[in-house]
């Protein structure tokens, strides 16, 4: 068998763990291991098949083969919050991802990639590119006024894959990857908030398409994100109308329910749109605060959006007689990751 | 020796040393994440940094827990559970035993001379007893971190007066992954999210589907 060193560092990230951790595992030491993915020495057998079990995977996934995909243009949100394990580890997901979408797209026809792109230069601060940019993605994706009614389908419609980060991976943002043929986009449930949810996928939707060449983690472009996020699911010119110089919790409320997003989003909106004064936002932001609302805002929660994309194309090949343990090993992937990837429903 | 083991089993069943301990994780990875030193920053900034940040997180960890109140000490940022007070110290890294409590502010060399029944010591007036709580104990939460490699420290600890030279601490714990599993976790249990699966799927077909059709 080949041994790839690649497909080691994946493993390795996937699971979380550093080489001294994993050298630990297999007894040997942090050096060899930086060794064998840097692939200057090969593994013996005996080490292989326990580098295999210490990693979770069945010892074929080391076999070389399929070109890497790079995930180095992935958008993060806080890189200032997570370890760079954290991050490697919510890409080796995406890459693995990667893998599964490839075998689908043999069997499957998968909805055509159709986003419009819209460069923003990450030089501009507090220019109207991001709003024009969300403008015109509203109107090639969206076909009415008003609230979009589910951000998450509507992205799978167009092509973009759709996953959910496991556990694992918690404390990463939501992120996205606009990697050929298909761009991706992560969001993290962990806190279970769906009009949070939503707006982290219009945040990742902007950077889809304003932010292809863009180094990503930069606050500028974060912001860019942000701004495109807001107008995209609240547009000025259909919500500026509604939305009040006051907070008036009870009408935030309602606009909240109808619009799908926070109550602290629709402050933010009506300040940026001058509708709220500053002094007046920064009131009403210190009474979510008192009242224990940044954390949870009042109001009946709602069950999240849930991407259906390669749940689906899974149940059409397994309807044709491909089952999930055949598509994991041509993935070379194990089951267990991608049922987590992939839920059943 | 009843106190350390006191303190330290009671704040330790609250969760109280978990929320401190993820409160300094966190401080300390938005400190290194966003000060550079090639944009000019420097030991002192990350000190500084790092000791505002720590007091916003910790305040942030505590904030919906009710039984943690903020018990500030002559202005300096405190946290009080129960009968135990909190203060923050930045110690150089590597040398929590090192500190001297006599060349600190008033305020720490006012806790530093807090009577310890165990070893009773002269103390001073220092004008300030006024301010302080009667019946509370005051611990330091000793803090620090290196950035490359990327090493935490955090001790909590009764701080004794060393104008002797003599030790620093009646006594010190780390707070670290030693004190296991964080029991804080059982109350707040967090639930899987809900998922909506009623609005219908993208629409699909096998490949070749309709050519062979």
């Amino acid at each position: 068998m080949l041994f790839d060193c690649e497909r080691l560092t994946l493993a390795r990230r996937l699971r979380g763990l550093r080489k001294n951790q994993l050298a630990q595992a297999v007894g040997t030491t942090p050096k060899a291991i930086g060794r064998y993915e840097a692939g200057v020495q090969r593994p013996e057998e005996p080490t292989v098949r326990r580098l295999a079990i210490a990693l979770g995977v069945p010892v074929e996934f080391f076999q070389s083969g399929r070109s890497p995909v790079s995930m180095d243009g992935a958008h993060f949100r806080s890189l200032r919050s997570t370890t760079q394990i954290e991050r490697d580890q919510a890409l080796a997901y995406g890459r693995i991802a990667t893998d599964v979408v490839a075998v689908l797209e043999r069997l499957v026809d998968l909805p055509e990639v159709d986003l419009p792109e819209y460069p923003v230069s990450p030089e501009e601060i507090a220019g109207p590119g991001p709003a024009e940019a969300a403008r015109l993605t509203r109107k090639a994706l969206v076909e009415r006024a008003g609230p979009v009614p589910h951000v998450v389908r509507l992205l799978e419609s167009h092509g973009v894959i759709v996953l959910v980060l496991p556990r694992a991976a918690e404390r990463v943002d939501a992120f996205s990857v606009g990697v050929h043929p298909r761009p991706m986009v992560f969001f993290n449930p962990a806190k279970g908030d769906y009009w949070r949810n939503r707006f982290d996928a219009a945040h990742e939707l902007g950077h889809l398409v304003m932010h292809a060449d863009a180094e990503p983690g930069e606050k500028i472009v974060e912001d860019q994100a942000h701004r495109f996020a807001a107008e995209f699911l609240m547009p000025e010119a259909d919500i500026a109308g509604e939305l009040p110089a006051r907070p008036d919790w009870e009408r935030l409320g309602r606009l909240k329910a109808s619009w799908g997003v926070s109550m602290a989003a629709l402050l933010y909106r009506a300040r940026t749109l001058g509708i709220m004064t500053e002094p007046v936002y920064r009131d009403a932001m210190s009474a979510l605060s008192s009242r224990g609302w940044r954390r949870q805002e009042p109001g009946p929660a709602r069950p999240l959006e849930q991407p259906t994309m390669l749940t689906r194309a899974l149940e059409v090949v397994e309807g044709a007689g491909t089952d999930r343990d055949r598509i994991a090993g041509e993935a070379r992937v194990t089951r267990a990751d991608l049922d987590l990837l992939v839920p059943r429903r | 020796m009843a106190e350390d083991r006191d303190a330290w089993d009671e704040l330790l069943a609250a969760g109280f040393l978990h929320a401190l301990r993820e409160a300094h994780r966190e401080a300390t990875l938005a400190v290194f994440g966003g000060l550079s030193r090639a944009a000019g920053f420097t030991e002192r900034t990350y000190g500084v940094g790092a000791f505002d940040a720590l007091a916003s997180q910790i305040d942030r960890v505590f904030e919906a827990g009710p039984r943690v109140v903020r018990d500030d000490l002559n202005g300096s940022p405190g946290w009080r559970y129960g009968p135990y007070r909190v203060l923050l110290k930045r110690h150089e890294f590597g040398n929590v035993r090192g500190i001297r409590w006599d060349r600190d502010s008033p305020t720490k060399q006012a806790v530093a001379r807090q009577s310890y029944v165990e070893d009773p010591q002269l103390a001073l007036p220092l004008g300030i007893e006024a301010h302080d709580t009667p019946g509370v104990v005051t611990l330091v939460l000793a803090h620090s971190a290196t950035e490359a490699p990327l090493e935490m420290e955090l001790f909590l600890g009764r701080p004794r007066w060393n104008a002797d030279g003599g030790t620093a601490w009646h006594w010190v714990r780390p707070v670290d992954d030693t004190i296991g599993l964080d029991p804080r976790r059982k109350l707040v249990e967090r639930t899987m999210p809900l998922w909506d699966d009623r609005e219908e799927d993208v629409p699909m077909r096998l490949r070749g589907e309709t050519k062979t059709a």
